[in-house]
């Protein structure tokens, strides 16, 4: 009994070592990263700006009954950059563009990339998995939208019927007194502040400075107060989740044996594939918490192969968001959309490990 | 008046409700309050961005949380 008590305290001891290691001691284990917890404080500040300063409803716009379908399509495979954060808000959404007229197709593709290519998921993929997983994953989060909305509307095209209201995607645009090329510049040097700040501290200062200058020139108190406030909600709706997302794979990495993943997803191959990718489609993952996961993963002896397949699934899907987006599509859409993603993940998971990674 | 509180259920959709009730009271007019956290109902709507507050029927605010005096001028038409 005794012996029970001790493991489960040295495991919720490993677990907790390993948060904090990954919360602030990313490289080494022993030195503190304070740019890490700043880029991650910048990635979120480019999130809050997204929700202020970019007009969501310009996007919206683009899924009407009457709007072309490519440019749907299109649109709909990439607007995760501009629309999600988290699955959650992206199901609303979903629902309601479809139910107004969205096209099948295009509203499927918005429902795979929303929460796959939104700018936290990247950079965190980014630092904390390497480029090239990164690049995959946004390279083909954006065509298996494409691929799977596509597919979707050829085997159902035939049950095309919906109370079609155009009028639903007029909406107004958010009015911002910021004029299109101020909000350009603004946005471009938050997104160098990012990139530079994880390599390189000099290139970072410069662009905070033109950041500054920026603020003091063009923006209003307001502007300045409404985007604290959207940093703050974001901060406050993910971290905390996160965090104990977080918490929950250092007791899994503790737990689990290094003989153990690599035996399940240590090569790779259809079947490494197709169980990483069914494993993202139906586990739930606290926004983000997919990559913290992975990391451990990786470090057990996953292959990266699979890892990328359970990347690509992961974030769309989790069986409380497949009985959601069953009572907006029915069950036997719902059921061909998660074979599709776990199909098609699994495919691109097999092609990136065998051809893109290497060693 | 009938208020519908669209949402399904998240801190943003309760600031709503609360902001709103304030502006209520200030205004000092009878008004029922109602959640739909349906997802399909709150489609029905039309609304892209949840919360939303629907006043008598129509779409009054979608995907923001304006404050209890703001809200107060915009019940006030």
């Amino acid at each position: 009994m005794l012996d029970v008590l001790k493991t489960v305290l040295d495991v919720l001891q490993d677990a907790l070592m390993f948060l904090r290691n990954y919360a602030f001691y990313p490289e080494d284990g022993e030195t503190f990263s304070l740019m890490r917890v700043l880029s991650l404080f910048i990635a979120f500040s480019i999130s809050g700006a997204i929700v202020v300063f970019l007009s969501q409803n310009a996007v919206l716009k683009f899924f009407g009954p009457k709007s072309k379908k490519w440019l749907s399509y299109f649109v709909a495979s990439v607007s995760g950059f501009v629309l999600a954060v988290c699955s959650c808000s992206v199901l609303p959404m979903f629902a309601s563009i479809r139910k107004k007229g969205a096209g099948l197709g295009p509203a499927v593709a918005f429902l795979f990339s929303g929460p796959a290519i939104n700018i936290l998921a990247i950079f965190l993929t980014f630092t904390d998995l390497g480029a090239d997983i990164a690049f995959v994953r946004i390279l083909s989060a954006i065509v298996l939208a494409n691929v799977i909305g596509f597919a979707m509307f050829m085997v159902y095209r035939k049950s095309e019927a919906l109370d079609e209201d155009e009028q639903a995607f007029a909406l107004p645009e958010d009015a911002s007194n910021l004029k299109v090329w101020q909000r350009a510049l603004f946005f471009l040097t938050l997104l160098l502040i990012l990139v530079f700040s994880v390599y390189w501290l000099l290139p970072t200062v410069i662009f905070a400075a033109l950041l500054l200058a920026q603020i003091v020139l063009y923006f209003s108190l307001d502007d300045l107060k409404e985007w604290g406030e959207a940093t703050w909600d974001l901060v406050k709706k993910i971290i905390p989740l996160f965090l104990i997302g977080v918490f929950i794979v250092g007791i899994l990495d503790s737990v689990l044996r290094d003989e153990f993943v690599v035996s399940l997803v240590g090569k790779n191959n259809y079947l490494t594939n197709l169980l990483a990718a069914f494993f993202g489609t139906t586990m739930y993952f606290a926004t983000l918490s997919e990559v913290p996961f992975l990391l451990s993963m990786l470090d057990l002896g996953m292959h990266r192969g699979p890892a990328t397949a359970l990347l690509l699934a992961g974030p769309t899907l989790s069986v409380p968001n497949m009985i959601v987006i069953a009572k907006v599509l029915g069950k036997k859409k719902t059921l061909t959309y998660v074979v599709l993603v776990a199909v098609f993940a699994a495919f691109v998971g097999l092609i990136a490990g065998a051809y893109i990674y290497q060693g | 008046m009938n208020i519908k509180v669209l949402g399904k259920g998240c801190k943003k959709c309760n600031m709503l409700e609360e902001h709103a009730k304030q502006a209520v009271e200030a205004l000092g007019v009878e008004a029922t309050f109602e959640k739909v956290t349906d997802i399909n109902d709150i489609a029905e709507y039309g609304v892209m961005r949840t919360p939303a507050l629907v006043v008598d029927g129509e779409v009054l605010i979608a995907g923001k949380v304006p404050k209890a005096s703001k809200l107060k001028e915009l019940l006030k038409k």
